[in-house]
């Protein structure tokens, strides 16, 4: 049973457990992952290591250019992870919307099944009753 | 004989972004780790978005490591250039 799951009395389970607002959250922090993993780059990518010369020099600068391409490739898994939290929020508030109207229809229901059994009760024994409406 | 020097600031502005780079990637980690995915509420979408997290933060975490050992590389190199120009000038000194 998920930790998120709400309470729905009548239909006995939610068909779309979730917070909605917790994911909109979890996209923003997995944005801010991207956003910082962006920044490092700029920092790295900023640092100009031309006027060293030498055969340590030359192996700062090879060292220095695998960083690039590996904290863009960060960056952008965050920003991935980010774009379907966002919209799977989206979709959530969507879900959340439908199942909680199908447990007010689902209470009505009952209602009204409990008010046609009580109506039944109070009928004179042998009275025919239409079962459809049961 | 004062201006042989060969400290470069080059190399101490590699050590300081290495540092900073790999400094500034140790909260992304941890944050990364404390994200809870069950909030989706889908059990194959949190797992899923569990596995990733996980996965990019042991990235992140390999690469901030890298950029740690690199300002280390910098720092010997410094290092090994100063004690170069110190051998240099007291040779010079000698000299003198």
């Amino acid at each position: 049973l998920n930790a998120y799951a709400r309470s729905l009395p009548t239909l006995e389970f939610d068909p779309a457990p979730g917070d909605a607002g917790l994911t909109r959250n979890l996209a923003r922090r997995h944005f801010e992952v991207a956003q910082e993993a962006r920044q490092v780059l700029t920092l790295v990518e900023r640092l100009d290591l031309s006027a060293l010369q030498g055969r340590a020099a030359d192996a700062l600068r090879t060292v220095q250019g695998t960083f690039p391409p590996a904290l863009r490739n960060t960056a952008s898994a965050a920003e991935t992870l980010q774009a379907a939290a966002s919209s799977w929020a989206n979709q959530l508030s969507g879900f959340q919307a439908e199942a909680d109207a199908l447990e007010r229809k689902a209470t009505a229901a009952t209602a009204d099944h409990q008010a046609l059994q009580a109506q039944q009760a109070m009928l004179p024994p042998g009275s025919v009753v239409l079962t459809d409406d049961l | 004989v004062a201006d042989l020097r060969i400290t470069d600031p080059a190399l101490t502005a590699a050590q300081a972004t290495f540092r900073t780079a790999s400094d500034r990637l140790a909260p992304v980690v941890r944050a990364l780790q404390g994200l809870d995915a069950e909030v989706v509420g889908a059990g194959p979408l949190a797992g899923k978005l569990q596995d990733a997290q996980e996965l990019l933060g042991a990235e992140f975490g390999i690469v901030g490591q890298a950029l740690a050992e690199l300002a280390g590389h910098a720092s010997q190199v410094n290092a090994a250039l100063t004690q170069a120009d110190q051998q240099l000038s007291r040779a010079a000194g000698a000299a003198r």
